[in-house]
Formats: C-alpha cells, structure tokens, sequence
C-alpha cells in the first residue's frame, strides 16, 4: 500500500489520509490529531498518559509489552564454525576433532613417556 | 455604505460561538472559530511597523476572510518608526487563522491565531520580513514572495 499513515499526537493512532486535524501553535511546532477528541482533550491540557486509551498510558503501564518481546527473542543458535587458524589448518583441526577418545588418550600416553 | 451595512448584519449572525464543556472537565472553553470579519483584530508578522490591525473589510467572501485571502485594515497599533503609522488603512493577506481550512488530502489545519502581513493593493510586500510559521496554501494564492521570507513553511 503505497499511502503513508501518520501517528496522532495525542493518542498514537493511526491517521489515514483524508481524516485527522493538523494544529500548528505559534511556536511552529505541528500537532496532528487523529480526531476532535484528542484535539479537545490537547486543547484543554489533558496529559495523554492519563488517559488510559492511549499508546502513550500503554506504554507507561505497560500493557501488551510481553507479547512483543517474546517475538523478538526467537534468535538463531550459533552454529559450530570451523576456521584455519595459524600453526594449524583447517583439515588438520577436523582431524583431531574427530578422534576417538581411545586414540587420544593413547596418544596422551605416548607423549608423558 | 450599503454594502458595509449588509457585512455588519452577516458578521453578527456568525460570530464565534463560545461552547463552555460539562464542569468536571475544565474550565477552560473551547470556541468554533470563524471567518475573519470587520472589527477582527489580528497580528501583524512582519516587519512593516504595525503591531494589531483591526479588519474593515474582506474582500473575499460573503462572510468573511479566510487563510489566504486579503483584507483591508486599520492600524491600530503601531511601532514608532516603521513604513505605516496607527490610523493608516492598509491591505492585508491572511497568514495565519484559527479557523480550519480544508487541504486537498482532506485533512485540516488550523493556527493558533489570526495574523496578517501587510501588503499594498497590487499584493505586493510592504515589509521585508516575515516571523512565525506560514501555510503553504499561499502558493496557490500566488503569494510567493511571503513564502520566500518565511522562516518556517507548513
């Protein structure tokens, strides 16, 4: 959908075209206002987080933040990555990983010796 | 004067109504603004020397000027030294109203007041600056200049 909704200043919903009200104070400094409600409550120096209908008590209180954290947790585990590094190349470190414990031990063996 | 008379009887009918809300939510009410008529006093936001202007007349529309228009005022304050003196009776475009105007996407925008700037009949600039923020729908006015001085475009 290529039309851009704007976010109410006062309230946090969703302003699609063609609805909303855009109030500029002598400071210039835009509000914009999803409806004549939120214009109202601005205008009569209500504080949005007070009012618990709004995005902005939401967030204050809380609400709904568990849902959006537990999708945001589902990262992918690391996987084993094998790397040459100096004094050992790549095929020679996969050969020791895939000794056998016996193997190892023997050799362990043999070099106290 | 027929014609000022007949204003007079159109600016009484739709004057700014005062809707006082219920008691427990605030003292402060809140007006349906309308258009801007004889006897407004409006700001003046540049730097021409006039302070208020009072509207006499609006030359656009029925019943009054609207963001935008042009108006004829008198200057009631003024500052010392500038072009235009208290008592002069200048032209004015509309920069700033309290009153919504509709925008072609259909939302609405609407100032925190109502100020003018001060232009001569031909619409041309009489100050050489313009303060505060101004509407882009002067573009369609043909009112480039005060865009081009204009600190802040909305």
């Amino acid at each position: 959908m290529v039309l851009k909704t704007e976010l109410c200043r006062f309230s946090g919903a969703k302003i699609y075209p063609g609805k909303g009200i855009r109030f500029i104070r002598s400071d210039s400094q835009v509000f914009l206002f999803s409806n004549s409600k939120c214009k109202s409550y601005f205008h009569n120096r209500l504080k949005p987080a007070k009012l618990a209908w709004t995005a902005m008590y939401r967030k204050q209180h809380k609400k709904d933040i568990h849902a959006e954290a537990a999708k945001k947790r589902r990262r992918t585990t690391k996987r084993p990555y094998s790397r040459s590094i100096v004094g050992a190349s790549l095929e020679v470190i996969q050969k020791k990983r895939a000794e056998k414990p016996e193997v190892r031990d023997a050799a362990r063996e043999a070099a106290l010796r | 004067m027929g014609s000022v008379g007949n204003n007079l009887y159109g600016g009484i009918n739709s004057s700014a109504e005062t809707v006082t809300r219920p008691s427990h939510c605030d003292a402060i009410s809140q007006q349906i603004r309308t258009f801007i008529q004889m006897r407004t006093n409006l700001k003046v936001v540049d730097n021409s020397g006039a302070k208020r202007v009072m509207c006499i007349q609006s030359l656009r529309g029925k019943k009054g000027a609207r963001l935008g228009d042009m108006i004829i005022g008198s200057v009631k304050e003024a500052q010392p030294r500038g072009k235009v003196k208290k008592g002069d009776v200048v032209y004015g475009v509309v920069v700033r109203a309290a009153m919504k105007k509709g925008r072609s996407d259909g939302s609405e925008v609407q100032f925190d007041d109502n100020a003018i700037v001060i232009v001569n009949n031909k619409g041309e600039l009489i100050g050489t600056r313009v303060f505060g923020p101004v509407p882009h729908e002067l573009r369609k006015k043909k009112h480039l200049k005060i865009l081009a001085l204009a600190e802040h475009i909305v």
